[in-house]
């Protein structure tokens, strides 16, 4: 196991090139502390490569990769639930003074969406995470292994929900 | 706002992740060395005890046989029924630990649900399993050395044997074991609800 073939290790680095970006959202949407994300990212890469041998090209690569993250992500939080913590938010707490507006308004936005999918339930979270990386409903029902009929109706669900907390996050925002 | 300016915004978040995969892949397989070789030591450390332990019991029996009646027998017996129970528990629960995390999820919460549901099994019933062979071989240990003894002596022993014994598997289960069985029950609790809402 320790030596991986060539061709082994030539589709971990193409994995892993193609698909950092995402497993690295699916971490932050997942978990809202950045220290765990990056400690579940490395673990969802450990598993990849200790999983590459067994890997025989029956699911696409990208399916299998996501399966991996999934899996790793739902274990990840049960081993750690005693460090779970809810932060404040970091959309309160003012940007830096040196970033440009826009930049700014992007950023805060962005950590307003990483706080409302906090607040998503555990698969609900797994699941906008998914569809936030523009995975298709088939691709989502094969690696989470539901029911396709089911998938669509769930989303709405999720989305409209995630749309709610927005809304009224924003609410709040403009009080303060 | 609408969900693909939500979508557009995530995507373009910034990515602090490490992607060098000549560091990655140094710090993986360090990573998985040191997980074989904890495995490995652990894996020779059990077999060693095991072979030390049937070997001296069964010296033991074989060195003492004439000596003692039928209750050094039974209480050999019953050792060795105590060894191979726990070593065929063992051998389960490390089964469990071979996992694929490349199948659907919901396979893989099954999976995980079966383990939970073992390890829960194991703690339930196989430690109160455990307790009542240990205190049958110890039973019968004292019934063989104290045959010459008192009846108010042999009784007193065997009272003291067993409140020590079932006094400290009702207090395990009852503190230690509580606190175990309250995660687990945690961790299937958890692990149905995102099965129900997948399926």
């Amino acid at each position: 196991m320790t030596d991986l073939s060539n061709k082994q290790e030539t589709l971990f680095n193409q994995l892993v090139k193609d698909n950092h970006a995402a497993i690295y959202r699916i971490c932050r949407a997942y978990l809202y502390d950045a220290s765990q994300a990056d400690d579940l990212y490395q673990e969802i890469l450990y598993q990849a490569w200790k999983s590459i041998q067994a890997f025989k090209g029956e699911a696409k690569v990208s399916t299998w990769i996501y399966r991996i993250a999934v899996n790793t992500a739902i274990n990840f939080n049960l081993k750690n639930k005693r460090h779970q913590h809810l932060p404040m938010p970091d959309f309160f707490q003012p940007a830096y003074e040196e970033t440009l507006p826009e930049k700014q308004a992007q950023e805060a936005q962005l950590n307003k969406l990483r706080y409302c999918i906090s607040r998503l339930e555990t698969q609900d979270r797994l699941i906008i995470s998914l569809v936030l990386e523009d995975k298709s409903y088939k691709d989502i029902a094969e690696i989470t292994g539901s029911n396709i009929n089911n998938v669509g109706v769930k989303i709405s669900r999720i989305k409209a929900r995630l749309l709610k907390l927005m809304e009224n996050s924003k609410q709040y925002n403009d009080e303060l | 706002m609408n969900f693909e300016d939500l979508q557009k915004n995530w995507q373009s978040q910034p990515v602090n992740a490490l992607t060098d995969t000549t560091l990655l892949k140094k710090d993986l397989q360090s990573k998985w060395q040191k997980h074989q070789r904890k495995l490995m030591l652990t894996n020779i450390f059990l077999t060693l005890s095991f072979i030390v332990v049937f070997a001296v019991v069964g010296w033991v029996y074989f060195a003492y046989r004439s000596d003692f009646g039928w209750q050094f027998s039974a209480s050999i017996g019953t050792m060795y029924l105590l060894l191979i129970i726990y070593l065929m528990v063992s051998w389960r629960g490390y089964a469990f630990k071979k996992e694929y995390l490349d199948v659907s999820s919901t396979d893989y919460i099954n999976y995980q649900l079966l383990k939970l549901s073992w390890q829960r099994k194991t703690i339930t019933t196989w430690s109160l399993v455990y307790a009542v062979l240990l205190w049958l071989i110890i039973m019968m240990y004292e019934l063989e050395v104290t045959a010459r003894g008192t009846l108010m002596f042999k009784a007193t022993t065997i009272a003291i044997t067993s409140a020590y014994i079932f006094g400290t598997t009702i207090w395990s289960r009852f503190t230690k074991q509580k606190k175990q069985l309250a995660k687990l029950d945690e961790m299937i609790a958890e692990l149905n609800n995102i099965n129900k809402a997948f399926n």
